[in-house]
């Protein structure tokens, strides 16, 4: 009886595992197929294909060979992308490339091809005029194989990017979400400090107007926000970037509510002392409120980090300070159907949020639930 | 003569957060309103586009109440709205609910499911375009190999049905995860003896979820409804990322007022505002409409308030419970509630 009860609970127990790993399956799944994209040679990332093959078949490939000058046809000429490169000929590393050539006529014609530098494969002869469908057989090690389909080339080539300096845009990202975090936790701690611990004459009103801001929505200022930074001239600047945000009210509302929590008598004993306001607030407070500063400075960093829409608004395509969303916006308008090229500029912005989350989930999670989210 | 002291010293600290809040969020909340009675010239050149506005009267908003786009684009929002609100609580629930077994490995989970939260809801709509795309895209690829007839030629968000449900979709996926934890811990403050309760009674775990569950995690509830209310109403990124308002689809004659007109299937309001500020530069008609939606938002944070007044516990105080129970981490006043701006039930943020 005991058993069968045990036993039921652990098919309840493996059924909610499962649906529990389903889900979670389902709401990582997109990161996952960034990931494996970005970390794959060009044309194989948005394939189902994820272990390297030593023995690959390519093709069939059309090559049109009238009007090529007799005696040598490379055959990675092909019509088949734009670079005329097939990708699984380009790449070097390839022992063995074996040919089959057919004409729709019927003519067969199957060789070896050579090694002409290590980029490209070419044919000792050439094939008589006309169309032609060719598969090729590949033949390589394990190195080679798995890295015909792996690569670093596609963060290779957006790091080192003129026109689209991802670079540039990951330190802009970073400046500006360091910049904003710290300045807004040092405004908020400030003013903080003299909500939680002093009495003024228009306390409470004071303090209500800006728990009132929290009712709008954020969409709401985009207009007169930006109009004021225009007449600022703060467009393309970093204060553009970072200013306006700075008055976070959920801020003020989160450290007010660990300060309350520091005791009086801690504050009267350094005024005996003599302590000024200034020497209470870095001695004391500051270090008391430690683990609610952290909270505010790493919420602060993603809201920051993630803030496209201000980011959009502020910058100019030939602003200094494009950050890392605004940038793979402007890089997505040439390179929109680039998905490897696309993926990897992707992770630029999530990989560094996602290392900061593992390491300081439990601090974010209590962070974003205490407020609800403000946005 | 020591409270002047004190005064004094308050200055200071006060300063930096006020002259920010009062340039950036309080003179802006006013500047709205007054750039909603005025027309920016076509001449003038974008530095001083501001000053140069014209007063044109309340003509910005009785345009807006006359145009056919910022109609649907609430319709449109409505849709959105109801696409991704109840199913999204609906998701939160059931994870919650399921999570609450404390099986093993279930803050694995937990952590997997609250992931996409912090990324940056563009670049995750960039990375569902590879989800997306037409014929290369997962989805296509996956109908494909199960042999499905191929629904949409031209990939799910060409198509003017089913394209807001596809981004709905996804902002379900990347956000649930947050009604998910705020239900764990309101789930979690339920003490178990009101089941056991139940048990002796001999209720089935369908009676319990739904007479003693559901009922005592009703102010989450609400407020993931207000919160999603109003992103929905603000929604941005998502659809400039995914499809930018399209596609186009002209109304059949069957809908009254719209019919006949070419709309934007996912231009919802947020796009909208966008699109008339960012593209076409009518800051006027942009602000019009940025006040004509904050009174439709307004009303509904303040019906959140009381709704979440009177039900109960707050979430915030759920919340700071069942942290305590669990980690022990001190933040805020330990009885913190008295000293909330908010009275007894809410905690500021939680209207969103």
């Amino acid at each position: 009886m005991m058993s069968g009860y045990r036993f039921l609970r652990m098919i309840r127990g493996s059924l909610l595992a499962a649906i529990l790993l389903v889900a979670a399956v389902f709401v990582l799944f997109p990161f996952f197929w960034m990931l494996s994209t970005s970390l794959k040679t060009e044309g194989r990332g948005m394939k189902f294909e994820f272990l390297p093959r030593r023995v690959a078949e390519v093709g069939p490939v059309e090559i049109d060979t009238a009007g090529v000058r007799v005696g040598e046809i490379q055959f990675d000429r092909t019509t088949v992308d734009e670079t005329g490169v097939h990708p699984a000929l380009r790449s070097a590393g390839a022992d063995e490339v074996i040919f089959v050539a057919e004409e729709a006529k019927g003519k067969r014609v199957s060789g070896r091809l050579f090694p002409k530098d290590t980029e490209v494969w070419a044919a000792r002869e050439a094939l008589p005029a006309g169309n032609w469908k060719i598969t090729y057989t590949v033949k390589r090690g394990w190195k080679a194989a798995f890295f015909n389909l792996y690569t670093f080339n596609n963060y290779r080539r957006l790091i080192r990017n003129k026109s689209f300096p991802f670079k540039t845009y990951l330190f802009n990202s970073f400046l500006v979400s360091v910049s904003a975090a710290i300045l807004t936790v040092i405004l908020c701690a400030l003013a903080a400090y003299v909500f939680a611990k002093k009495e003024f004459p228009g306390k409470t009103v004071l303090f209500w107007s800006f728990m009132a801001a929290m009712m709008i929505p954020g969409m709401m200022y985009m207009v007169p926000q930006f109009a004021i930074v225009t007449q600022f001239g703060w467009i393309n600047t970093l204060q553009g970037l970072v200013v306006p945000h700075l008055a976070n009210v959920f801020g003020l509302f989160l450290l007010k509510q660990f300060m309350e929590a520091i005791p009086d008598s801690l504050l009267e004993a350094a005024e005996m002392d003599g302590a000024t306001e200034t020497t209470k607030f870095l001695k004391i407070i500051t270090p008391l409120s430690m683990p609610s500063l952290a909270i505010l400075f790493l919420l602060t960093f993603i809201t920051q980090w993630n803030n496209f829409f201000w980011q959009l608004i502020v910058n100019t395509p030939d602003s200094p300070y494009i950050t890392l969303p605004y940038g793979i916006a402007l890089f997505r308008g040439q390179y929109e159907t680039k998905y490897e090229l696309m993926m990897a500029a992707s992770s630029f912005s999530i990989v560094p949020i996602v290392i900061l989350f593992l390491f300081t989930q439990r601090y974010l999670i209590e962070g974003l639930t205490a407020g609800g989210v403000k946005e | 003569m020591s409270t002047r002291q004190t005064h004094r010293e308050v200055v200071p600290f006060l300063l930096p957060f006020t002259v920010i809040f009062v340039i950036f969020l309080f003179f802006p909340a006013l500047y709205s309103i007054y750039l909603s009675f005025r027309k920016a010239s076509l001449y003038s050149d974008l530095t001083n586009i501001f000053t140069t506005m014209k007063y044109v009267g309340f003509q910005n908003y009785i345009d807006l109440l006359h145009d056919r786009d910022f109609l649907w684009s609430l319709v449109m929002t409505t849709y959105y709205g109801i696409l991704v609100v109840p199913p999204g609580i609906f998701v939160s629930l059931v994870l919650a609910a399921l999570l609450s077994n404390r099986l093993p490995g279930h803050k694995i989970f937990r952590s997997a499911f609250f992931l996409p939260n912090v990324l940056d809801l563009f670049v995750v709509s960039i990375v569902w375009t590879a989800i997306y795309a037409p014929k290369l895209g997962v989805l296509d690829q996956l109908f494909h190999a199960l042999k499905l007839p191929v629904l949409f030629k031209h990939g799910i968000l060409a198509d003017p049905v089913w394209a807001l449900p596809g981004i709905a979709l996804m902002v379900i996926l990347k956000d649930s995860g947050f009604g998910m934890i705020l239900y764990l811990a309101a789930i979690q403050n339920i003490p178990r003896d009101v089941y056991e309760a139940a048990d002796i009674d001999g209720a089935t775990a369908w009676q319990k979820f739904t007479k003693i569950t559901f009922p005592l995690v009703k102010p989450v509830t609400l407020l993931l409804i207000v919160t999603g209310i109003l992103r929905s109403l603000m929604a941005f990124p998502e659809i400039y990322a995914l499809t930018q308002g399209r596609p186009f689809q002209e109304i059949p004659n069957w809908v009254p007022y719209f019919a006949g007109a070419t709309l934007g299937m996912t231009k919802i309001a947020g796009y909208y505002l966008f699109e008339k500020f960012y593209l076409s530069y009518q800051y006027g008609y942009a602000a019009a409409m940025s006040v004509i939606l904050l009174f439709i938002s307004l009303p509904l944070s303040f019906l959140s308030f009381f709704a979440l007044r009177t039900e109960g516990p707050s979430v915030g105080e759920m919340w700071r419970k069942w942290r305590r129970s669990r980690r022990g981490i001190s933040m805020g006043n330990a009885e913190g509630e008295s000293t909330s701006p908010f009275g007894e039930g809410l905690k500021p943020g939680e209207v969103g």
